[in-house]
């Protein structure tokens, strides 16, 4: 009997492990349920919570002076804003109060009287909030927008007095109109709130826990290929395999590609589930399978890494788990980076998953593919090889006569 | 290569494997000719399975080689049916599956794969059983199939490594019976056991290992007539004494003597003066003695003598 070709076999082995696979219902729970479960948790609780931060918010002018109507009316262009929430105008504080309280807006500006006089005297002041604790999101929201335009009118004041002192500190001649024209001049566009927290409308979030959910089910699924080389060493099967002619190279390589496979197929299930329940999308699907297949190839190899080094199943298992987990933490799977501090964000970088978020971070946000997932594609690559050489020589060692 | 390994299957010249410290096997030689059924008979940890892993190529000798028709174990691999000592399998397969995949690796398919499966597992007596997960079979039945494997390559030469271990009487015979069937068609075979009744009822030819070297071969008959210096006296002592295997040890008639648990086995030249001899000594230093046996010599006296130890499980 001849025995069959290099590649014939590798079809058999990874056949086998497909079908053998298949057979092993936790396997199976792992390859394609726990993506499933991950992708439509961080969808769905994350899209609730971004939906909080919609609704309509109102602007209340008590003021009704030039700066409070220039304040309202940079609120209400700000083409990121209007992307999120709907505005309106409302008289009285009064009515915003019991519109906030049943429900009807997410929380309202209030532009207190007297406002333009105060500033335009260089005076602090300061607009209010009215806001529910049954909506707590939106008061944050109305916040951040209320300090933002704060923010913006110092600057104009400071403008301001910076062009009346170039002309003598006097304000004598200088009637308030005059001031205001003055103010509507200096007036930079209206700040107003931190991006991360509307970014990009409703699939902000879902876009980057897809792809950090996605690599916490790689972290599950990647080690069970090597540890069913593990396995089949220990009950002959590998013994049976080299005796049947099947070279080393051979039997790690199918097993690679068998670890790689399931790897990939969860890691684009985790992506498609997540953008199909929250419409988050990363842009070019090319760049999303290169990071994807860049990913589980770098998973693989650090995987393959431990457990042909401890090669005790058991204990290959745990410590899998504890090296991905931390792996998880620091690469900043659990906490999206923004909004890390700068030596953890330094830190995720010294983790593969932590620059294939950073890729997935840059896909889709109009960068030039090759500008967005380039980086992170040479350190995933560098991780490959220097976890891969290592474990191919020590795999190679647990199936060589 | 000698005259006598010229056209042999399998010729293992000088197979050493170690340890660490300790040597598995030590210089062992032997070969086997198209059509013989060669056993390697010993006791547990002899290094029966390194030799037979080193056959099939799965383990690099430290020293010397092994010639599968005259080719190298590396070149050979594929062409030797390899049968190991535990079941190794897919248990979430099926009988028929496991068969599909491995014959797949030796460049079965299609028709061909199919039939070989089918005759396979005939011969095995596992063609109802075919489409049976193998998680659910019995010892026996996995032991079947894991020797069904072994046969799909059509091998010149099987190689079994004590396919029996662990089985009942009956599922035993079972697997006897098959391997009965194929030496039957002449399949040469290197079977390890350390079963003497199944030495003796399955081969043509025995090397005895133990310690890792050969320290007998020839056929059953040659073993047990030129093996034993003479008979087996078999002496049940109501305690153990010391003094009793040293004085037996004495005796002009007795050869050997070895203390087994409540019994002292002696190799004896002269029966009727050993037996005396023994008697009197026993009388004298006031061991009783319960019983008495006489034995021709057959392979378990013959490996007694040569070991100093009992084959049993
Ligand atoms: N992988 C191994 N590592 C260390 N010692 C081993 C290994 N395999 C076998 N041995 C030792 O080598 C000797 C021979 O073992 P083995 O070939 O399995 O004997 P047998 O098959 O005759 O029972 C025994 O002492 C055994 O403990
Ligand atoms: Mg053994």
């Amino acid at each position: 009997m001849v025995r069959a070709s290099p590649p014939a076999q590798l079809v058999a082995l990874v056949g086998n492990d497909v079908r053998h696979r298949f057979r092993d219902r936790p396997t199976l729970v792992a390859a394609a349920l726990a993506p499933i479960v991950l992708a439509l948790i961080a969808s769905f609780s994350l899209s609730r919570l971004t939906r909080s931060f919609e609704g309509t918010y109102a602007i209340v002018d008590l003021d009704g002076g030039v700066v409070g109507e220039q304040l309202a009316a940079g609120i209400e262009g700000d083409a990121r804003l209007a992307d999120a929430i709907d505005l309106e105008r409302i008289d009285t504080e009064a009515e915003a109060r019991e519109a906030v309280d049943d429900g009807r807006i997410a929380a309202a500006l209030v532009i207190p009287a007297g406002f333009s006089g105060t500033i335009l005297q260089g005076q602090p002041a300061a607009i209010t909030v009215v806001e529910s604790p049954r909506h707590a999101p939106a008061a944050v929201v109305a916040g951040a927008i209320a300090e933002g335009a704060m923010a913006s009118i110092r600057s104009d004041q400071l403008a301001v007095s910076t062009a009346l002192n170039v002309e003598g500190g006097d304000l004598g001649g200088l009637g308030v109109g005059d001031l205001a024209v003055r103010v509507a001049e200096v007036a930079a566009p209206i700040a107003v709130v931190d991006v991360d927290l509307l970014d990009a409308g409703g699939a902000g979030p879902a876009r980057f826990y897809g792809p950090s959910m996605a690599i916490v089910a790689l972290l599950v699924v990647v080690q069970l290929g090597a540890r069913s080389l593990l396995e089949e060493r220990r009950t002959g099967v590998v013994a049976r395999e080299v005796a049947a002619g099947v070279r080393p190279s051979v039997l790690l390589g199918a097993k690679a590609l068998f670890a790689g496979g399931l790897g990939l197929a969860s890691v684009l299930l985790t992506l498609a589930t997540v953008a199909l329940a929250s419409g988050a999308s990363w842009g070019s699907p090319v760049g999303v399978l290169v990071l994807s297949t860049a990913t589980v190839a770098a998973f693989t190899a650090v995987a393959t890494l431990i457990t042909a080094a401890v090669r005790v199943e058991e204990s290959a298992s745990s410590i899998g788990l504890v090296v991905g987990l931390l792996l998880a933490l620091v690469g900043g799977n659990f906490v999206p980076l923004t909004q890390a501090p700068g030596f953890l964000r330094s830190l995720s970088l010294a983790t593969p998953n932590g620059w294939a978020l950073r890729g997935f971070g840059q896909l889709g946000t109009g960068t030039p593919l090759l500008e967005a997932v380039g980086p992170s594609l040479l350190a995933l690559l560098a991780f490959t090889v220097v976890a891969g050489l290592p474990a191919w020589a020590l795999s190679r060692r647990l199936v060589t006569p | 290569m000698s005259d006598s390994t010229a056209g042999a299957v399998l010729v293992c010249d000088r197979l050493t494997k170690r340890y660490g410290d300790r040597l598995a096997v030590d210089g062992l030689s032997f070969a086997i000719r198209p059509g013989e059924r060669y056993g390697l008979l010993g006791p547990n940890g002899a290094g029966k399975t390194t030799t037979i892993s080193m056959v099939c190529g799965v383990l690099r000798p430290d020293d010397g080689t092994v010639l599968v028709d005259g080719q190298p174990a590396a070149e050979a691999r594929g062409t030797i049916g390899y049968v190991p000592q535990d079941v190794a399998v897919f248990p979430d397969l099926t009988a028929r599956e496991n068969l599909a995949f491995f014959g797949r690796l030796l460049g079965l398919r299609g028709t061909a794969l199919r039939r070989r499966t089918d005759e396979v597992l005939e011969t095995v007596e596992l063609a109802d059983r075919a489409t049976d997960f193998v998680v659910k079979f019995s010892g026996g039945l996995q032991r079947r199939l894991n020797i069904a494997i072994g046969l799909l390559a059509q091998p010149r030469l099987l190689v079994l490594d004590e396919p029996t271990v662990g089985l009942d009487p009956q599922a035993r015979n079972g697997i006897l019976e098959a391997i009965e069937r194929l030496a039957a068609e002449g399949v040469a075979t290197l079977y390890t056991t350390h079963h003497i009744d199944e030495a003796a009822r399955l081969c043509t030819r025995l090397g005895i290992v133990d310690h890792g070297r050969l320290i007998a071969e020839g056929s059953p008959a040659e073993l047990v007539a030129g093996g034993g210096s003479g008979q087996r006296l078999r002496v049940a002592v109501g305690h153990h004494s010391d003094a009793l295997v040293d004085g037996c040890r004495a005796l002009p008639a007795v050869v050997d003597v070895v203390a087994v648990d409540g019994h002292l086995d002696l190799t004896v030249d002269e029966a009727p003066a050993a037996t005396a001899g023994v008697l009197a000594l026993a009388e004298r230093l006031g061991v009783p003695v319960t019983d008495l046996e006489l034995r021709r010599p057959d392979l378990e006296t013959v490996f007694l003598g040569l070991t100093g130890r009992a084959l049993r499980d």
